[in-house]
This record gives structure tokens, sequence and C-alpha cells, in this order.
């Protein structure tokens, strides 16, 4: 199984809030002011410094307008998880593999790396 | 699987999407044919790689490669798309456009010649180039001419220049439509 580093989780859940804020154009401070926090506690968030509280990710999934659950990172996919499965015992070099594994992870929007 | 039905099964597929005239829009192809299309840069001769799971087929291209070659390895990879339902992963390097006579006993190269076959027929359909032909009376081993419909269905000369001679009447039997 991969192991989630908490580094990646708050860095997903800080980017996906920046991108998800940016659709629906708003600035840190309205955000702020909309959940009940700090403009700078936005930004932390964001840049996945701050750990963000359970009721905080509601409120601000709802006023970004989103499911809560589009903002958490995803179990790493079907594909992700065999891409080194379907790897392995090719004969590739270690460029070509990584070459692979890039065009195969692309489509994946912010896959955890599982390893 | 047979050179004819290779054709055929890259003539249906310009047929479905009715195209008759080059250059055959192969990115579009690989697109209605459900296929995604990721390109990511290689330095080196790796071309394209297919990989298929849960009905998902992706087709990845090597952006450093001409587009020309780009098309081909699109092309390719479609074949093994069409052609090979079981086939689920593999990366291709340069790809063997020699092996003219499938002469390789193994399975795998079958499957690379069927599916250079395709490419072949997707992009260099014998009709239209046959309708050029007469058209214009070219000489089928005229250089000029190969450079000059390279251009006209965007592919390399090289690869045009191999379709070529299949086209040319050859009293060798050995120089089949691959």
């Amino acid at each position: 199984m991969p192991v989630v580093s908490s580094d990646n989780v708050y860095t997903v859940v800080g980017k996906r809030v920046r991108a998800g804020r940016a659709q629906v154009r708003l600035t840190q401070d309205q955000l702020a002011q909309r959940v009940g926090l700090t403009r700078s506690s936005i930004t932390n968030l964001e840049l996945g410094r701050q750990k963000i509280q359970v009721h905080t990710l509601c409120a601000i999934a709802d006023a970004l307008r989103l499911p809560v659950t589009s903002l958490l990172p995803d179990k790493p996919t079907a594909v992700s998880s065999t891409i080194k499965d379907e790897l392995r015992g090719k004969h590739l070099d270690p460029a070509e593999r990584a070459w692979a594994a890039r065009i195969l992870n692309t489509g994946f929007r912010l896959t955890l790396q599982d390893d | 699987m047979t050179n004819v039905e290779v054709r055929q099964a890259a003539g249906k597929v310009l047929h479905q999407m009715g195209i008759v005239e080059p250059p055959v829009p192969v990115e579009r192809i690989a697109r209605q044919l459900g296929a995604q299309l990721r390109y990511e840069p290689f330095e080196g001769e790796l071309s394209g790689m297919f990989f298929r799971k849960n009905g998902e087929a992706i087709i990845g291209v090597n952006s450093l490669h001409p587009k020309v070659r780009q098309r081909f390895t699109i092309a390719h990879e479609l074949g093994h798309l069409v052609l090979h339902d079981q086939d689920k992963f593999h990366v291709d390097r340069s790809f063997p456009v020699l092996l003219r006579d499938g002469a390789s006993s193994k399975a795998v190269d079958q499957f690379e010649v069927a599916a250079n076959g395709f490419a072949a027929e997707l992009l260099m359909p014998l009709v239209m180039l046959q309708r050029d032909f007469r058209k214009e009376a070219l000489d089928f081993a005229d250089d000029e001419a190969a450079r000059r419909l390279a251009d006209r269905y965007n592919v390399s000369l090289q690869a045009m220049v191999i379709r070529l001679s299949y086209l040319i009447p050859s009293p060798k039997p050995q120089s089949r439509l691959a």
C-alpha cells in the first residue's frame, strides 16, 4: 500500500483550494471573510503549511461551491498503482521507465506519488 | 492477420470518419477512437507507447521527434488499439519499418509488423495514392514524386519511399504490401 505522507495531503488540499478559488474568482481576502479565517491563514493553507481542520474544509468547499471530496487527494488510481507493475519486467532503461510513467501520470490531476 | 485484413481495418476507420483526402488527421482519429493522446519529451529513439486498461486507452508520443514521425507513431499505436485486443502495454522504440516480410517468428514482431502496416495504410491509403498516381502520371521510383507525396500526406520521406516501394510492380514475390 502506498504511504500517503501528511505533507502531500496538505499540499494537494492547498493546491485544490487555490484552484477552486481561482475558478469562482475569489481573492484570498474574500474567501477568508466567508469562512471566518484571516487572509494569511488562507495563504498558509494554500501552500500546505497549515493543517486545515475538517469544519474549515467544509466551509471552504461550500464557499467554493465544490463537493468537499473534490478538495481531498485522489486515492491513487488503479492506473497509477499499476504503473510500476506494468513497467516492471519490461526491458526499459530508467529514463524510458520515467518517461512512460510521466505519460501515464499526466492525465491524473495532482495524483499523489505512491513512493 | 493477413496484410489485406490489416489494410481493410485501416480503410474501415478512414471510411467511418469520412476521410477521403490526405493529409489524414491522425490526432482527430485517435480522439474519435477514444484514445487519449499525451506528449512528453524524450531524448532518444523511443517513439511512443500504448497502454490500455479497463477500457481506457492512452497513446504516449515523444514530443521531441519530428511532427511527421509523431504522426506515424500515433498511427502505429492506433494499429495496436484497433488490431490487438489483448495488447495492454508496450513502449515502441524505432519502428522496424524495414521488416517487410514478417520473417520473424516472434509474435511480438508480428504485432509490430501489423501495426506498421496499419499505420502505412492509415496515413498513405492505397486508394488515395493510386488516385494521385493516375492523376499526375507519376513515376513510382521518382525521388521528386516521393518528396511531393510525402509533403502532401504529411509523412516522412522515408515512410513514403518505403510505402512506394511496395507499390512498384516487382518481379520478386516477397515485395508484398506490409
